[in-house]
């Protein structure tokens, strides 16, 4: 079992590292820098000119909601898989020691997030609540051992007896208001509270963890929550690159069926406007991309930064909504049929104007909303309407030549 | 209509298809027959233009797949063994996307399309998406995509897998109607007692060479089997060669 979680463990750093080669694309990292040096910026701006003396009311709810928050990044990976429970079922003890394996290799993953966590609002807590290192040092052990109670309890559903699920919902409940009531006292009272109550809370989960008859692995359960992790892993993959695990059913949306242009004499372009209507890796990907364009425009400092990222976006966008181009590259009558390869190619142009003037127009409202200056607001839309032809009418007809050659 | 000339082709340098010499005129249905992997697909594949051959010609009306592939492709439609559709797309978007391919004439495209529907009983699902048809259903919308087409030339790959037999029955009576109408069949088929009551004239090949062509008569003359169905003469003529799966 040793031997086998670690060769799981390499098989998932593999996979890891193959999806990350697609999310780290040029223009993501590219748009990426460009984010966190605007967020940055931003945040070493308002975090200069705080004093404990003159912080404003926020502070502290907002370094608690991000602790409290934090908490929940990462959780039990155990790396099963649905033919385990038929395997192992003659190995019901090894597989115990696999699950303890993967509980410590969880917490101690865990724990490096929370620093991460921890250092992204360190400098907040630092000058905004007037925290020394001491201090710091206390919330971060709190903000570990909380995490350690959250994963052990996880640890602790996955593999004690069935009839504590309902001992555990209260404890969740318990767990809940306790991690509220560490980082209220801990940010609003004395660091070392927090820790203390922490620690107890612990403690407790920890001493009745231990106390408890071993169930063995619930498979239905810890089954269905890693299949849920790498669901979401998938899905986050997916936005940068096609994922086979993940390819989300069509949606009818029959609304949008009067609204769809016809598109007469290009069937390319009849067949694009209702693929990325009813394809949710499309059309999911476009809203999250234009939600997220609009919220770092609101949310960015700095007049050039709004600017250079608002155009990056825009770029980063057309980039990711290529995959229309290959959306239907296995279907043989895209071969078979008449078809005219000029008509894709002007197809594919037409709607990737469309989709990038709509990305213009709300990081061009996004812009109003922050500066309330329509000169600025109206020398984005130029900015950005240029860049939109020159990507249609001069990047995206080279990136089509490779695109199409290549599905040939 | 059709001219296959020194056919030889395959999915690699490896030919597997070597020298295919026929053709399919038109208002005849020819049936393409043979054991599995004699050629039969990748005969097909090389028709509709989904395989470069190697050496060799293939001409429709004249216009040959290589120097003019959108002619050719035009005057030609395809109902494959698996249903391929557009999974985004309607029936009715279907057929609406056949009709942009082909060019048709909107009115009377919709007017055989109706016809077409009615027949295969698939009028009232004109809007729903390929994922809640069942098989068989997406079969007919593919003979239906294809019918409603003005080609010269149908090539129909297994068509009868999954389908009803009133569907079968009216899928040959479709067939029948558009050979008479002067287009020509090319049917790849296993069930060789449907082949030997609907086609004119039958193409059998084995190992990628055509071993046996003409009418039944013809094959009865060819393989020295006087009266003999075709089940018998494929028998006959295919355990003669010996192939091995």
């Amino acid at each position: 079992m040793n031997d086998l979680w670690r060769q799981r463990q390499r098989a998932y750093r593999r996979l890891l590292l193959k999806y990350s080669r697609y999310v780290l694309n040029d223009h993501f990292v590219i748009a990426l820098l460009f984010i966190l040096g605007g967020f940055s910026l931003g945040y070493a701006q308002l975090v200069q000119n705080l004093t404990p003396e003159n912080a404003a009311w926020w502070v502290w709810p907002v370094s608690g909601i991000w602790l409290w928050g934090w908490l929940y990044v990462g959780s039990i990976t155990t790396l099963l898989k649905p033919p385990d429970p038929i395997f192992w079922l003659p190995q019901e003890k090894a597989s115990g020691q696999y699950i303890q394996r993967a509980f410590w290799w969880s917490l101690w993953r865990n724990c490096g997030l929370q620093i991460i966590g921890l250092g992204i609002i360190s400098p907040l807590v630092l000058r905004g609540l007037g925290m020394n290192s001491w201090d710091l040092l206390a919330l971060g052990l709190t903000q570990l051992l909380l995490k350690g109670t959250l994963t052990l309890l996880e640890y602790r559903i996955l593999t004690k007896k069935r009839n504590v699920q309902l001992a555990t919902k209260q404890e969740y409940l318990v767990l809940f208001g306790t991690q509220i009531s560490c980082l209220i006292l801990a940010l609003r009272v004395t660091c070392w509270g927090g820790l203390a109550l922490a620690a107890l809370c612990l403690g407790v989960v920890g001493i009745t963890t231990y106390r408890l008859e071993d169930y063995g692995i619930d498979w239905q359960l810890a089954l269905a929550k890693e299949n849920s992790r790498m669901a979401r892993l998938y899905r986050f993959f997916n936005l940068f690159t096609d994922v086979p695990a993940v390819q989300g059913s069509i949606k009818r949306r029959k609304l949008w069926d009067k609204l769809l242009p016809q598109a007469k004499g290009n069937p390319y372009l009849y067949c694009y406007y209702r693929t990325l209507v009813r394809n949710p890796n499309l059309s999911g990907t476009y809203f999250r991309l234009v939600g997220v364009g609009v919220m770092v425009v609101l949310l960015i400092p700095g007049v050039w930064v709004r600017g250079a990222v608002a155009v990056l976006w825009l770029y980063l966008v057309m980039n990711q909504m290529l995959g229309l181009a290959s959306v239907h590259r296995n279907n043989l009558f895209q071969y078979v049929w008449p078809l005219q390869p000029l008509q894709q190619r002007k197809a594919l142009q037409k709607v990737m104007r469309y989709l990038l003037g709509g990305v213009t127009i709300l990081l061009v409202v996004g812009v109003e909303i922050v500066t309330k200056n329509w000169l600025l607001s109206g020398g984005m839309l130029v900015i950005l309407s240029c860049e939109n032809a020159v990507l249609t009418g001069f990047y995206l007809p080279q990136k089509m030549d490779k695109l199409l050659d290549t599905q040939k | 209509m059709l001219t296959v000339t020194h056919l030889t082709g395959g999915y690699s340098r490896l030919p597997v298809i070597k020298d295919l010499n026929f053709t399919v005129k038109a208002g005849e249905i020819v049936g393409l027959i043979g054991l599995n992997g004699a050629g039969k697909s990748t005969t097909i594949n090389h028709l509709i233009g989904l395989l470069t051959p190697h050496t060799g010609e293939i001409e429709l009306n004249g216009i040959s797949l290589q120097a003019n592939p959108q002619k050719y492709k035009e005057q030609l439609a395809y109902i494959p063994e698996m249903p391929v559709l557009y999974e985004e797309l309607t029936l009715r978007e279907h057929i609406e996307m056949v009709i942009m391919a082909y060019h048709l004439d909107h009115d009377q495209a919709w007017q055989d399309a109706q016809h077409l529907l009615h027949l295969f009983r698939l009028t009232n699902k004109l809007d729903w998406l390929p994922a809640n048809f069942s098989k068989g259903m997406k079969q007919k919308v593919m003979i239906t995509c294809a019918f409603i087409t003005q080609a010269q030339l149908f090539i129909i790959d297994e068509p009868f897998l999954g389908l009803d037999p009133l569907a079968v029955k009216n899928l040959l009576t479709s067939i029948r109607t558009k050979a008479d109408a002067g287009a020509g069949v090319l049917m790849s088929t296993h069930v060789l007692s449907t082949a030997q009551t609907y086609c004119d004239r039958f193409i059998m090949l084995d190992h990628g060479q055509i071993i046996a062509h003409g009418t039944l008569t013809d094959l009865q003359t060819q393989a020295h089997m006087a009266d003999a169905n075709l089940t018998d003469i494929y028998l006959a003529l295919t355990q003669e060669g010996g192939s091995d799966e």
